[in-house]
C-alpha cells in the first residue's frame, strides 16, 4: 500500500501557448535556471489525499550527503493531511537515518519533529491560494510517473523560513520527488555547467 | 551584507570559486526567467533542492554562497522587480524565446522567484558585476 502513496513532487511553472503549465527542472536545460516549488498532486476536486511521501537528503556540506544505507539514495519522508488554522494542510514527518533511534525506541517510526522538538521545526505546507482557493495546475512535460494523472496544487510553507531552518540545523533538504529515481523517460542532457 | 546561494555540482562550484582574487563565474554562460546572466538567490534551501533535481541526481548537488560586500553591491546598478513585473519580464522574455540573450542594460535584475512571495533571485548580468563577484570584495565559498 505504500508504494501506491502520492508523492510531493518539486516542479517548475512555464507558460507555455498562454496556459501555466509544470514541468520537472529535469527537464530544463542544464544552463538554464527557472524557479521551482513544491507541489502536490489532489483530486479533481482540489483536495489532497489523506498521505503523501516525499525523498528528502541529509547534506553535511561541501557537496556532501549523508548515504543512506542498503544503496538506497535518499531518505523517506511522509506527510499528513490535517487542518492547520483552518486551512487544509500538509503535516511532514522524516525517517530517521540508520544508526540514529528516536527516545522512544522504535528505529522504524518516522521522526516527528513535533514531539521532540519545537513544533516551529515541523513543516507545514498549505496550498498557495488563488481567490479563496488553490489553482490547478497540470504536468505537461515529457517524464513518466503515476502521480502525473492528476492535476495539482502548489504549496508554500506555513512559516516560510523553515526549510533554511532545517537545512542549517539538521542539514535536511526535501528533494519531493527525484526525478533521477522515480521518474522514467528523463532526457538524456548534454553535459553543461549548471546556472540556479 | 547581501548573501545569496547558488546550486549547482561540485565542479561548477570549484570553478566558479576559483582563487580569492580571481573567481570563474561567467555571466555570460546562464540563463534563466530574467534573461542571460548568473542566477543567485535568497534561499539556501530552495537553491539545493533547485539543484538535487535539476540534475537528476541529488547525492551530486552543492551550494555555491557569495557574500558581497555591501559598499560594493551598493554600487551596482539594480533593478528591482515587483511580482507583476518579473511576470511580465518572464513572458516577454519566454515568447522572444531570449532566456539564453536578454539582457536589461543594467548590472544586476531582482525579483520574485517565479511569482515566490518568499524567494528572491538575483541575476547578475553585466561586466561589472561579473568582475565584483570574481573579485576579492566577494567571498565565495562550497558551502
Amino acid at each position: 500500500m505504500l508504494d501506491k502513496l502520492p508523492y510531493i513532487h518539486y516542479l517548475a511553472k512555464i507558460h507555455r501557448a498562454r496556459q501555466t503549465i509544470l514541468i520537472s527542472p529535469a527537464e530544463i536545460p542544464a544552463a538554464e535556471f527557472n524557479g521551482g516549488s513544491f507541489f502536490a498532486p489532489v483530486n479533481d476536486l482540489g483536495s489532497f489525499f489523506p498521505i503523501y511521501r516525499f525523498d528528502f537528503s541529509i547534506y553535511r556540506g561541501q557537496g556532501k550527503f549523508l548515504k543512506p544505507e542498503q544503496g538506497k539514495k535518499v531518505f523517506n519522508g511522509m506527510a499528513f493531511a490535517a487542518v492547520d488554522q483552518r486551512r487544509d494542510a500538509l503535516i511532514c514527518t522524516f525517517e530517521y537515518p540508520f544508526g540514529l533511534k528516536p527516545s522512544n525506541g522504535h528505529a522504524n517510526m518516522p521522526l516527528w519533529f513535533f514531539e521532540e522538538r519545537p513544533s516551529h521545526v515541523t513543516p507545514r505546507f498549505r496550498k498557495v491560494q488563488s481567490g479563496g482557493r488553490g489553482k490547478l495546475f497540470h504536468y505537461r512535460g515529457d517524464l513518466r510517473h503515476s502521480d502525473f494523472k492528476h492535476p495539482f496544487v502548489e504549496l508554500e510553507l506555513g512559516e516560510p523560513a523553515i526549510l533554511d531552518d532545517l537545512l542549517e540545523e539538521w542539514g535536511l533538504s526535501i528533494v519531493g520527488c527525484s526525478p533521477k529515481l522515480r521518474y522514467s523517460q528523463i532526457r538524456k542532457q548534454k553535459a553543461m555547467p549548471a546556472r540556479g | 551584507m547581501p548573501t545569496y546561494f547558488h546550486g549547482t555540482v561540485v565542479s561548477d562550484v570549484i570553478t566558479m570559486v576559483g582563487e580569492p582574487e580571481r573567481g570563474g563565474i561567467d555571466v555570460a554562460l546562464g540563463g534563466g526567467e530574467f534573461g542571460r546572466g548568473f542566477y543567485t538567490q535568497s534561499s539556501k534551501s530552495n537553491a539545493l533542492t533547485w539543484a538535487q533535481n535539476h540534475r537528476g541526481e541529488p547525492e551530486n548537488a552543492c551550494l555555491l554562497e557569495v557574500a558581497i560586500e555591501d559598499e560594493a553591491y551598493a554600487r551596482l546598478q539594480i533593478r528591482l522587480l515587483d511580482t507583476k513585473q518579473a511576470k511580465r519580464l518572464t513572458q516577454r522574455i519566454r515568447k522572444r524565446k531570449a532566456t539564453r540573450t536578454h539582457v536589461e542594460g543594467v548590472d544586476v535584475v531582482t525579483g520574485p522567484l517565479n511569482g515566490s512571495r518568499r524567494i528572491q533571485q538575483q541575476k547578475f548580468e553585466s561586466d561589472n558585476a561579473q568582475v565584483l563577484l570574481n573579485g576579492s570584495q566577494t567571498r565565495r565559498r562550497l558551502i
